[in-house]
């Protein structure tokens, strides 16, 4: 019984290690779009994810704040455009999180 | 909000990011105005004297290229936005350049061997001429441009251009020269700037116009 515990424990315990800031669902593809481009602007990246101009710009503010995106103000004519691209600790961030799922998804088997 | 639910496959999210910047259809508008320049240039040779003939095709370079920047600042980025593509992408762009480049100069080498010497020819056989160099100079650079920039409608836009030499050739048994150019490079040039306006209205439907961004 207590060996069976452990072996549960095994299994659980990575998920306490996973980056919660990552993890949230829109933040996750908010980091996926930035991972696999340069940078992209504000409007890019809501055309691209289909999230709502406030949620982005909260989802955004949260991982400015971790560090992991950095964002750029400036005008383009009269007009604001902000762009925005992964941080080296946000990529790094990122493949350690990639990484982390793998092994912890490859775990669960159906037995 | 619906796509956080699928998978996650980031090959396929730089793919459809890559994509979206060809869905607005302005390269098929110009591509349509650049052939649609090679017909009015083959048909206004005779009657527009040397060398302003000549002139014709860059006319409507100048153009095409005026439309795909002005239409690409006004139109595309506000509505879709700006994105930058990393150093895997920039490659395979500038693979595909140095490919379009080297096929340039062998174009133009081409030409100079000819325009020196006229009765140099190259021998191919009736109206097979206009088919293999249309295919070999036309179509097999531009589907390599689409192979390589992975943009699809390229393969159908290639194997159109080339085969028209061949079908203006075809046409001049019914039409009289220089009318047969002119219809052939019409139709396909106006087939082409079509997908490409048809492109254009649905991009529009797709991205509307945003107020002010929010961050």
């Amino acid at each position: 019984m207590a060996k069976k515990k452990a072996e549960s424990d095994d299994i659980i315990q990575p998920l306490s290690d996973i980056d919660k800031i990552i993890h949230e669902p829109a933040r996750l593809m908010i980091m996926s779009y930035l991972y696999v481009v340069e940078s992209a602007d504000f409007v890019f990246l809501r055309n691209q994810t289909g999230l709502t101009d406030g949620n982005l710009s909260s989802h955004l503010s949260k991982l400015e704040t971790a560090g992991y995106v950095e964002v750029e103000k400036k005008f383009k004519g009269k007009k604001p455009q902000t762009i925005l691209k992964l941080s080296k600790q946000g990529r790094e961030s990122f493949e350690v999180y990639r990484k982390k799922m793998e092994r912890m998804l490859s775990g669960l088997s159906e037995k | 909000m619906k796509k956080i639910t699928e998978n996650i496959d980031l090959k396929e999210i730089e793919k459809k990011s890559w994509r979206s910047t060809f869905e607005d259809g302005i390269l098929d508008i110009y591509f349509g105005i650049l052939v649609l320049g090679i017909g009015m240039g083959m048909t206004l040779s005779p009657v527009v004297p040397n060398p302003f003939d000549k002139f014709i095709p860059f006319i409507f370079i100048g153009i095409g290229l005026a439309f795909f920047l002005t239409t690409k600042k006004f139109i595309t980025q506000p509505r879709l936005g700006v994105v930058k593509f990393g150093l895997k992408r920039k490659g395979r762009k500038l693979k595909t350049l140095i490919m379009l480049s080297i096929n340039f100069i062998i174009l133009l080498i081409l030409f100079l061997i000819r325009f020196i010497n006229p009765e140099l020819s190259l021998d191919f056989p009736g109206y097979l001429e206009g088919l293999i160099l249309g295919l070999l100079f036309i179509t097999a650079p531009i589907c390599f441009a689409a192979y390589f920039i992975q943009y699809s409608r390229f393969y159908f836009i290639g194997l159109l251009v080339g085969l028209s030499f061949f079908l203006s050739d075809l046409f001049s048994i019914f039409i009289p020269e220089p009318f047969d150019t002119l219809i052939v490079f019409s139709i396909v040039s106006g087939a082409i700037i079509a997908m490409g306006i048809i492109s254009l209205i649905k991009f529009i439907r797709k991205y509307p116009l945003s107020k002010e961004e929010m961050t």
